[in-house]
């Protein structure tokens, strides 16, 4: 969208494509959600099978080689990261859908009536008050004595 | 055999008394004319220049145009300036107002319309960000009408500046005019001088008693002499009758070196001709 058609876009309707981002957003992230859990639930089976490894080589030191104990080690530090990345990403999957199931509530609030404070900048330059980017006239003033 | 250089009063010898003065009194009228008109035109080209300077902006107060000298141009020059002034204030008050430029305000406008309405899973913006773009959007929408409306602004300015340039190059072609008219005054103005000096000279020769008194310097010598240009004998004369002479920065006069010792440095300086080169062991 350009120029003309930017003007013409009203609150109502910019809600209502947010709301519709929104609403297709929220259809994709249970699938997203799924797929990390999964993702997920390999990496914590990796990394805890990876941890027992190193665990039962440390144990039996006596027996265990340099190099089996390193390998082992630097096995377990690979699956560990894996699950920490993992877990990441499903918790910002479900802080989405946290942040998405609001985000709708609002939007459709939003859009039933009332702007709130939304509109106030707008409103204000309609008005012939200044932008919000605009000096103060008190700084202005006293960067003129200045 | 040479041929015998004529008088300067061969025009005058045929001619009675009373039409010498007749024609003196004559020429004293044109040259009281010429220098009326040369104080007018230095009056009208000091008007010029400070309207320029105002219309530039290298003063800030206009010049005061009296009836006499109002001149279509000037008034037009002054007028224009105020017009453009004040289409500078609106375009001042305008950008004051919005702080941000226009092409900035599209781009941003279709940018945050963007973020808002189509973008990715993976880059949405989170509740908050969609509150604060939401608000800019419609800002910023607003400031763009306002753009729009205040068009004309931007676009008086211009003409404003266009049309104010180009009576400005007018007043410009019209001080240089007035500076040939000046030179010629002047000209016109020596000419008569000096044969109003011719004039009264035969007469001061024919007749007894100075009936015919050099008239006053103007002040257009005066100034001149200041500036350290060349008089003619005619304005020398008359500086000399009325003491015009005399007020040309007195105290300099006094600080001038008078010793004799003084006087033999400055003579080095210059250089001997025609005379004998004589050691300063020698002479003493």
């Amino acid at each position: 969208m350009q120029g003309d058609e930017l003007l013409a876009v009203t609150p109502e309707a910019l809600a209502k494509a947010i709301l519709e981002r929104r609403e297709r957003m929220a259809t994709h992230l249970p699938k997203a959600l799924e797929q990390r859990i999964e993702e997920n639930d390999r990496a914590y089976g990796l990394s805890s099978k990876a941890r027992a490894d190193l665990n039962t080589l440390q144990a039996d030191a006596s027996n265990a080689d340099q190099d089996e104990l390193d390998k082992a080690k630097a096995t377990y530090d690979e699956h560990e990261a894996f699950r920490r990345r993992t877990a990441s990403r499903l918790q910002n999957v479900k802080n989405k859908i946290v942040d998405c199931e609001e985000a709708l509530a609002f939007w459709r609030t939003m859009n039933e009536g009332g702007w709130g404070h939304l509109l106030e900048d707008a409103e204000r330059l309609n008005s012939g008050g200044s932008s919000t980017y605009a000096k103060p006239a008190g700084r202005l003033a006293r960067e003129d004595e200045s | 055999m040479t041929k015998r250089k004529g008088s300067m009063f061969d025009d005058l010898t045929g001619m009675r008394i009373d039409e010498v003065e007749a024609k003196f009194e004559a020429i004293l009228a044109e040259l009281n004319k010429a220098e009326t008109t040369l104080v007018e035109q230095h009056v009208m080209k000091k008007i010029h220049s400070e309207t320029i300077k105002f219309a530039v902006n290298k003063t800030t107060s206009p010049p005061v145009v009296g009836d006499e000298h109002a001149d279509a141009t000037i008034l037009s020059a002054l007028e224009q300036k105020s017009v453009f002034d004040a289409c500078l204030r609106a375009r001042d008050e305008l950008v004051e107002r919005l702080a941000v430029p226009r092409h900035r305000v599209a781009h941003t406008l279709t940018d945050f319309h963007h973020k808002l309405t189509n973008s990715a899973h993976e880059e949405a913006p989170t509740l908050a960000s969609e509150m604060e773009m939401f608000s800019k959007f419609f800002e910023f929408q607003s400031m763009m009408n306002i753009y729009n409306e205040q068009n004309d602004v931007l676009h008086n300015l211009s003409k404003a500046r266009k049309r104010l340039l180009e009576t400005v190059k007018e007043v410009n072609k019209n001080d240089r005019r007035l500076v040939q008219s000046i030179a010629q005054t002047r000209e016109r103005s020596r000419r008569f001088r000096s044969e109003a000096g011719r004039l009264r000279a035969y007469l001061e020769k024919n007749s007894s008693g100075s009936k015919h008194p050099v008239p006053p310097p103007s002040a257009d010598a005066s100034e001149r002499l200041r500036a350290g240009e060349a008089l003619t004998m005619e304005e020398f004369a008359s500086m000399l009758e009325h003491g015009g002479l005399t007020d040309v920065e007195p105290t300099e006069r006094t600080k001038a070196p008078t010793s004799k010792q003084a006087k033999s440095e400055m003579r080095r300086t210059e250089a001997r001709r025609g005379e004998r080169r004589v050691g300063a062991n020698k002479k003493e």
